[in-house]
């Protein structure tokens, strides 16, 4: 049986009382010091041109305009995180629109604006492709073809009493962010650079500078404070940007500020890669799935970035939550000339996740059988349904629960025979309703970034300095850690401060990213904490024994005491509430800080370094199988829809949600990051279109033409409850990683949708949704149901 | 003639002139005044992460404090007024209500929208204090901040956990009398500012000025609200980098502030917000006081006019099918003196109307709305608040209750202008109010008559789609048949 967490008054993030002031400091928000200088990127209007000319000399002549740098000012132009294939800045051909071509610098913004329109690039247009089925039926692709398989699908489609087959579309979606890409690079003594930058992987900042300039990793240092949101955008694509800024820094011995405009970011920076999958199906008279032979296709853009990655996660995940005992998962990322596409919350997984929820949606609309049966009877189920198709076996499994659980918390079976009422009355609407599941796989399926390292300084005072390689981007990363280690030292959250992220603290760093942050930097930051700990309980232990008058505050000053020794029994001491205490006794208790200070007194050492594999964990990517991931993250949600048949105006009326998250470490953070990735998620199914030009520019470049959901489109109902599951226990803590997993809950929205739309539709007919269904697209296609039936 | 702006921010008077001038207010702030807590997303106001509040008088209204969009403010506009930015809000380092419940209910998780949402909710309760337990209410006043982290619920759930009877309202604690007669006293003259490299900004302080300077400078651009003008320069398409610009600004001109109801005529003055064109015609015309509301955040209801919207003459020009159908004129004036256009003759071609080079666009009229008269605006847009429409119209109908008399169909984002549709208007007269066929018939009508294009907003087919539906779905509604 389910149990729901009750909530509990959580800490505030770390840094809201300085967002609220508007206190907090962002990257352009620094002073600018003297002689600062400004950066702006031209970039290319070409999708894929020879570069014949660049003439700067008409922007050199402009007052401030201090210089113009081009791909012959990189000392190695390539790079990129799994595949070194693209140029910092582009060599003799551009392969986007919004690649960067040339660097201005300036001693305004209006001189550097200025001289950026003034640069004038000539170039000699070459074929462009801009579809994936172009790049499909010109071969260019990025990275080789990959395979899951399991049992013999052909075999298993071929028994089965219904065959379907259908292609999704689905586009991508820019993350805006808030704050836009930007960086500020001060030029240090002796050669060196440091990057301040809004970045979720400061050691790439750090290596992609360094290789960009010729520097050892030792010249280049980034620091990241925070990022005004980053959901994956900020993981890759934030370090050319620093690049340009350190580089400008470099050639002028000045500071350099690179800040790009809102237009400009969702121009040149990559999205959420669009997908195109086709998938034939084959399923019992029940609904239950036997074969799934699934192709993807992904749109990488010009250059790899992570998309084979991406692509990876889509394969592991386009069973979601459903047993397929035969499958062929195949996968392609194509090469096109637009912006490389990147990391988006949930990386490949929610396009995995749409095709089978899709799938399942057509089963029980050609079988007349209520969608959710058809996903109860596919879900993952002990004893012999439980191995995914990968070959990881389910460990503490809770699917079929939290379907039962969703199922009678939201009174679907009522409001299903409500719906169908309504259907049937109203001239001018329809309702739809639908359960759909996630079940995301936790870590990142490259091993060797499934590491991380922490440096925990404890001062005299008792208050902690820590810092880890995690970036805070909102999701309060930070917070977390810092209560994992109050929690250890027993102390109160205040006394624990997280420091900026920096790559001369923490060495070697993995990108903030797979929702993995809090569990390889807090485990990292507590294998430190307990180390400290451990010590601090024998000095404690001595001090238990020795009068106050010959602790070592009384008698080091004067040496005439001996130091404590370290070699005292602990098991009883405990750390709570700021004391030390002994079990035993716990009226004999040391503040926390007392003993901070003595130990030091002693020479004992009250800083540390922690670091943290995960363990257990392989997958190995040419056979496609393994276990890949330490847990899995799992919730279902419920949402109603409500559709103006003759405008095709879409509302989300009333969603519930059920998250298993084992033992929160702040249920209300994790709620927040619930809400907010449930909300992000119902963008990209419904109104965030992005719209290209003929040429692969992308034209719906800002909030007045790309339509993130606002304040109006939150769901009136929206009810978030987290499950409790104490049995996760081999994650630091006990916790589940949240970041992305409900991202993909969403896409509830996007079935309902298409049940609406099914209450139109015949049997014998679905509908072919792509992702996200604008009202546009939602009117069309009911346009159509309507014109068919008349 | 003056040639300093002078206004207060967060209570410290400042005189702004020469270069510094020509910025837009938030540059200003954040890199002038160093007041970084004020944010700059899109650059268009769409986002209202640069939300401060301006506090101004309004002819005879007594002060008040507006949220508007910082970022498409010229300087020039806060001339004679006082603006408070996020630093002033908490005191003494003591949370204000609104910070503290924002904090206590995780509504903030990145922070780079969250003073803009502060800024925001103080100005919400600043006019509403009693709206608190509403999501409703406060949704529609936070319509206008954009957040990507936290999907709104624990903003609302700290708006819900305010309680603005707890604290003084902003004008009490920040504004005096003090400041308004030392705001007043500077601003009396007509004001120009300028610089060898950006250009002059004139800002007469009479109609007569006014008229002089405009048929002076036929280029120059009028600055009201400025929130087009605005998003054409923070975008380089006007006035780039480099270049010098000429512009006039009526905030001097208090003749034309306002919107009043008078003998059954709403007379909006050029400088009248939406907002209070919002208000106004809220008995006059209801529907159209229902466009305003989703049509425009309350940031740029606050400062953005009607008679801009009119005078720009986008072909989707949300208000402009509705003032159509209306039957609105627009009240021309120069030297030469005032005429009065109707509106579906100011339009000539795309942004092209019938203004003469030294004419200003000085009022919009229409008639309230009569017993017997039945007025539909529709907006349909990829977003449902705070979108450009994809397809907007409005009917006008005058009947008995059974049988249409007289009829006005306008719809915009299906041709060069906003059309009026008069061979429908000509097939609904003498017909039954409520009839399905009729209506089926005005919606094939409708569809034949437009010239919709695709474009980044949606396709010529679903235009055309939609344009007959609209027909439908406003047939339905006459017969009472739309619920939920």
């Amino acid at each position: 049986m389910i149990k729901i967490i009750d909530p509990v008054a959580d800490p505030s993030h770390d840094s809201a009382r300085g967002h609220v002031r508007g206190a907090s400091e962002f990257i352009d928000d620094r002073p600018a010091v003297a002689g600062e200088l400004h950066v702006g990127v031209v970039f290319s209007t070409e999708p894929h041109a020879r570069i014949v000319a660049i003439h700067s000399a008409e922007a050199l002549a402009v007052a401030g305009v201090v210089g113009v740098y081009t791909a012959k000012d990189v000392h190695h132009n390539l790079w990129g995180t799994i595949i070194q294939d693209q140029p910092l800045i582009a060599d003799d051909v551009v392969r986007f629109v919004g690649e960067p071509v040339a660097i201005v610098a300036g001693e305004t913004r209006e001189a550097m604006e200025q001289g950026r329109r003034l640069v004038r690039v000539d170039y000699e247009p070459l074929e462009a492709i801009l579809s994936v089925r172009a790049a499909i039926a010109a071969k260019s692709f990025i990275g080789s073809e990959r395979y899951i398989v399991r049992g013999d699908v052909d075999a298993a489609l071929a028994r089965a009493p219904h065959r379907a087959s259908g292609t999704v579309k689905i586009q991508g979606q820019d993350h805006f962010y808030l704050e836009s890409q930007c960086s500020i690079a001060y030029p240090r003594e002796d050669g060196q650079v440091e990057i301040h930058s809004s970045s979720q992987h400061p050691t790439e900042v750090q290596h992609v500078v360094a290789h960009g300039m010729g520097l050892p990793a030792h010249a280049v240092v980034c620091v990241v404070k925070r990022m005004g949101g980053g959901f994956g955008g900020k993981e890759s694509q934030g370090a050319p940007f620093a690049f340009f800024a350190a580089l400008v820094a470099a050639r002028t011995g000045r500071a350099a500020r690179c800040v790009i405009t809102k237009d400009d970011d969702m121009v040149m920076t990559g999205k959420r890669n669009p997908f195109e999958i086709d998938y034939t199906v084959g399923y019992e008279d029940d609904g239950t799935i036997v074969g799934l032979d699934v192709r993807l296709y992904s749109d990488g853009g010009a250059y790899a970035d992570l998309s084979t990655s991406i692509m990876e996660r889509a394969m592991l995940h386009s069973d979601n939550a459903y047993f397929l005992a035969n499958a062929k998962v195949t996968g392609q990322v194509c090469r096109t000339h637009v912006h490389p596409h990147t990391a988006f919350r949930g990386f490949g997984g929610p396009k995995g996740v749409a095709m089978i929820e899709n799938v399942l949606e057509d089963i029980a609309h050609r079988l007349g059988i209520d969608p959710l049966d058809v996903r109860k009877r596919n879900v993952y189920r002990g004893p012999d349904r439980d191995v995914t198709h990968y070959g990881q076996k389910l460990a503490n499994n809770l699917l079929p629960e939290l379907f039962d659980a969703i199922e009678s918390r939201c009174d679907y079976r009522a409001r299903r025979e409500e719906l169908r009422a309504f259907n049937a009355r109203s001239k001018t609407q329809i309702k739809g309703l639908s359960i759909t599941a996630v079940k995301f796989g936790i870590s990142f399926t490259t091993r060797f970034l499934n590491q991380g390292n922490a440096l925990v300084n404890v001062h005299q005072d008792g208050t902690i300095q820590l810092s880890t390689g995690a970036t805070e981007m909102g999701q309060g990363v930070n917070t977390r850690i810092a209560m994992v280690v109050a929690e250890a030292f027993g102390v109160a959250l205040s006394s624990v401060r997280v420091m900026p992220t920096s790559t001369e603290k923490n060495h070697n760093t993995s990108p903030t990213a797979a929702s993995a942050g809090t569990d390889l930097n807090a485990s990292a930051a507590l294998v430190a904490a307990e180390r400290i700990r451990g010590r601090l309980a024998k000095v404690a232990a001595q001090l238990f024994e020795l009068p106050e008058d010959r602790w070592p505050s009384r008698t080091a000053g004067l040496g005439t005491m001996p130091e404590i020794e370290l070699e005292r029994a602990t098991d009883d001491i405990v750390f709570a509430d700021g004391f030390v205490a002994r079990r035993a006794n716990p009226d004999q208790r040391i503040a926390f800080a007392k003993v901070c200070r003595e130990a030091y007194l002693s020479r004992v050492q009250l800083g540390d370094y922690g670091y943290f594999k995960t363990p257990g964990i392989y997958f190995d990517k040419l056979s496609g199988q393994g276990d890949p991931f330490f847990y899995f993250t799992q919730g279902v949600a419920c949402s109603e829809v409500l559709i103006d048949r003759l405008t095709g105006e879409l509302e989300v009326r009333r969603v519930e949600l059920l998250m298993d998250l084992g033992r929160p470490i702040n249920a209300s953070l994790d709620i927040g990051q619930i809400t907010g990735a449930f909300v992000q998620g119902m963008g990209w199914c419904t109104t965030e279109n992005l719209v290209y030009d003929p040429k692969g520019l992308l034209l719906s470049h800002s909030p007045s033409t790309y339509k993130i959901p606002s304040i109006q489109d939150t769901p009136r109902v929206f009810d978030v409850k987290l499950v409790e599951n104490l049995g996760n226990s081999k994650n630091v803590r006990s916790t589940k990683a949240v970041g992305e997993p409900p991202l993909l809950l969403a896409i509830s929205v996007w079935t309902a949708i298409k049940d609406a739309l099914h209450s139109l539709a015949p049997r014998d007919r679905t509908l072919a949704l792509s992702l996200p269904m604008t009202h546009e697209r939602i009117l069309l296609a009911a346009e159509q149901l309507r014109a068919s039936r008349a | 003639m003056r040639d300093a702006i002078v206004l207060f921010v967060n209570g410290v008077r400042r005189e702004v002139r020469g270069d510094a001038a020509f910025l837009t207010v938030t540059d200003w702030l954040r890199y002038e005044e160093r007041l970084t807590g004020t944010k700059v997303v899109c650059a268009e106001g769409d986002c209202g992460a640069c939300t401060v509040l301006v506090g101004r008088p309004g002819g005879d209204r007594p002060w008040r404090f507006d949220p508007v969009n910082a970022c498409i403010l010229t300087m020039a506009q806060l001339d004679g007024a006082h603006v408070l930015t996020i630093e002033s809000v908490a005191r003494d380092g003591a949370l204000h209500e609104v910070q503290r419940a924002m904090c206590d209910k995780h509504g903030s998780q990145c922070g780079f929208c969250t003073p803009g949402f502060v800024m925001a909710m103080l100005g919400h309760f600043e006019h509403h204090p009693d709206e608190k337990a509403s999501p409703k209410a406060v949704a529609n006043h936070l319509t206008g901040n954009l957040c990507r982290c936290t999907g709104y619920l624990p903003i609302l759930e700290a708006a819900a956990d305010v309680r603005p009877e707890k604290y003084e309202s902003v004008v009490a604690r920040h504004h005096s009398a003090d400041i308004a007669s030392s705001l007043g006293a500077a601003t009396k003259d007509s004001l120009r500012i300028e610089d060898s490299a950006r250009g002059t900004i004139d800002a007469p302080a009479t109609l007569d000025e006014l008229f002089a300077l405009r048929a002076a400078h036929p280029d120059a651009r009028i600055i009201a609200g400025n929130t087009d003008l605005g998003v054409l320069v923070n975008k380089q398409k006007l006035w780039p980098a480099g270049t010098s610009r000429r512009a006039i600004s009526l905030h001097l001109l208090h003749e034309l502030d306002g919107a009043t109801l008078e003998d059954g005529v709403l007379t909006i003055g050029a400088r009248a917000t939406l907002g209070e064109v919002e208000r106004a015609a809220a008995t006059a015309a209801p529907d159209f006081s229902r466009l305003l509301r989703v049509f425009a955040s309350p940031q740029i209801k606050n400062i953005g006019t009607l008679a801009g919207n009119v005078a720009t003459g986008s072909p989707i020009g949300d208000t402009i099918p509705a003032l159509f159908a209306l039957g609105a004129e627009v009240e021309l004036s120069s030297a030469r003196g005032v005429r009065r256009v109707p509106i579906d003759e100011f339009y000539r071609g795309y942004r092209e109307t019938v203004m003469a080079p030294d004419e200003l666009v000085t009022r919009v009229r229409f008639a309230a709305l009569g017993d017997g008269a039945t007025f539909r605006v529709y907006k349909v847009c990829q977003r449902r608040d705070l979108d450009i429409s994809f397809v907007g119209a409005a009917f006008f109908l005058a009947h008995d209750g059974a049988t249409i008399r007289e009829a006005r169909v306008a719809y915009g984002g299906v041709g060069p202008t906003v059309l009026r549709l008069r061979e429908v208007e000509a097939l609904l007269v003498g017909c039954p109010l409520r009839d399905e066929a009729a209506w089926e018939r005005v919606a094939a009508a409708v569809e034949a008559a437009i010239s919709p294009r695709s474009d980044l907003r949606g396709s010529e087919q679903g235009r055309r789609v939609l344009a007959g539906n609209l027909a439908r779905k406003f047939g339905h509604e006459l017969r009472g048949e739309v619920f939920a």
